[in-house]
């Protein structure tokens, strides 16, 4: 087991610039030189370049991810190598830490303001708990809330998966809630086929829906479509906070969900979906599936070399529409 | 170049190869956007021009290659069919800014056409990272991986030929 307070961010940095100077991935950088193609007018860029590269972003604009201490006051950077003794964050020992005993402590003042007892709010308890022993539980899910920040994040091939979540393998999310409903989501492979999010319209909250209806319709730019269910059930929620600020989905696609199922048979959707390794090795299927396209002119071909465009408007219309066909609920 | 490329061919694929003349790339493969080729076009000119009697066919162009959903690419081939395409484009140590290095140049070329007429063999992209079929999305991964097949590679590639 690792803290929880043992955290993961993407960030990025100027390569070029004689400092390491870190800026967390959701910082509004947009009209910065490092993006908007003007780059080349970098006084740092010109000092080490050579020549331009065929992207607006700058070659020198590099991410990473970063490990920190959620618990201590300051964001404080962790070694990507902490098999070192000194670091106690992964393995038991974290508990020995001072940082993680004065939150331990905060969260048990409020456990026994509740009559609660602070021995079942181990980090990640919920995770054991999830046969949903929550309905006859005294402690009013006190255990989510202490853990809400320990995300297990995976990345196959560049593209981020949170372990313990349940995978459609048309590239959404699903979280199963303590009340036996599922939160739905866009995973980080299907946000990056469709480009940036610009609207979306959500059905109204009670609506049943049959696996295969439409569910919902997503707006890209001048790029509109409308995914379909992968289960049957009713929607009992949907996220007002995105249709006020959709941008927060272009963020972070798994902060952020869409809908709140109640399952007409949990079980069985379950059972339909990937989950844990199932997870990791599904996503990495469909990652070479990307590279092994099928253009029905020549054939099925294979294509060596490259990453995958960030920038999904250099796609067509066409190639668009067969990426969203091929890889969403559409 | 070419004959560096030929011996490599018929080394590795115990053949005949021939270069045959020089094509035009079709001018609707480029993309003004991207200041890139579309592989694909170029590909079905490459199978427009190959004799009824060649076996596999690569195409080496010096052009950038792209496909939609990759940023560039160094090849593409039709698998387990006839034709191939390579560009030297992203091979070249001057696109990286550095000083000419043709040998450098000629083993990469190497690589990447044993790696593309691989798939025309059906062979797929391997997980072994030193197999010439492994896939490279950088020209390190390029240089890591050898210019010959893994042994697993190699039995399946046995049979096919």
């Amino acid at each position: 087991m690792k803290c929880p307070y043992f955290e993961e961010e993407i960030v990025r940095f100027c390569e070029a610039y004689p400092i390491r100077k870190e800026i967390p991935y959701d910082s509004n950088i947009s009209n910065s030189l490092c993006l908007d193609g003007n780059y080349t007018k970098c006084s740092e860029f010109q000092k080490v370049a050579r020549r331009a590269s065929d992207s607006k972003k700058c070659p020198f604009l590099k991410e990473v991810v970063m490990r920190y201490c959620s618990a201590y006051p300051v964001k404080k950077g962790i070694p990507f190598d902490i098999s070192d003794n000194d670091y106690l964050c992964k393995g038991d020992n974290f508990v020995k830490c001072d940082e993680y005993q004065k939150k331990f402590k905060e969260g048990e003042g409020k456990m026994e303001k509740l009559h609660g007892d602070a021995k079942y709010f181990q980090p990640n308890f919920w995770k054991v708990c999830r046969p949903r022993l929550c309905p006859n539980c005294p402690y009013e899910g006190m255990c989510v809330a202490a853990s809400k920040m320990a995300r297990d994040v995976e990345f196959i091939d560049g593209f981020m998966l949170i372990n313990g979540f349940y995978y459609y393998d048309k590239h959404l999310w699903f979280d199963l809630g303590r009340d036996d409903t599922l939160r739905m989501g866009l995973d980080d492979f299907g946000k990056k086929i469709l480009g940036e999010i610009t609207g979306i319209e959500l059905p109204e909250k009670s609506k049943s829906v049959d696996a295969g209806e439409v569910l919902l319709r997503i707006i890209c730019g001048d790029r509109d479509l409308k995914l379909r269910s992968p289960i049957a059930g009713e929607v009992k929620r949907t996220n007002s906070k995105l249709e006020k600020d959709i941008s927060l989905i272009n963020e972070d696609p798994y902060e952020q969900w869409m809908i709140r199922f109640a399952p007409a048979d949990l079980e069985e959707n379950l059972k339909g979906f990937y989950y844990g390794e199932e997870a990791q090795k599904w996503l990495e299927r469909d990652v070479d599936r990307l590279r092994y396209r099928v253009e029905s002119e020549v054939g099925v071909t294979v294509a060596d070399g490259g990453a995958f465009v960030q920038t999904v408007d250099k796609i067509d219309e066409s190639e668009w529409e067969n990426l969203v066909k091929e890889f969403l609920p559409v | 170049m070419l004959e560096y490329s030929q011996d490599k061919i018929e080394e590795t694929f115990f053949c005949t190869a021939k270069i045959m003349d020089s094509i035009e790339v079709p001018k609707t493969a480029l993309n003004a956007e991207r200041k890139q080729y579309l592989s694909t076009s170029i590909l079905k000119a490459v199978i427009r021009h190959t004799p009824d009697d060649t076996e596999k066919i690569v195409g080496i162009t010096s052009v950038d290659l792209f496909v939609p959903v990759l940023t560039f690419i160094f090849g593409q081939a039709q698998l387990d069919g006839k034709a191939a395409v390579v560009s030297i484009h992203r091979l070249d140590q001057k696109f990286y800014g550095l000083p000419e290095d043709v040998d450098l140049l000629g083993l990469r070329l190497g690589k990447e056409i044993v790696h593309e007429l691989g798939h025309t063999y059906g062979l797929v992209h391997c997980v072994d990272g030193n197999c010439v079929m492994h896939f490279s999305n950088s020209i390190m991964q390029v240089d890591i991986k050898e210019d010959k097949f893994c042994e697993t590679c190699t039995r399946e590639i046995t049979e096919k030929l």
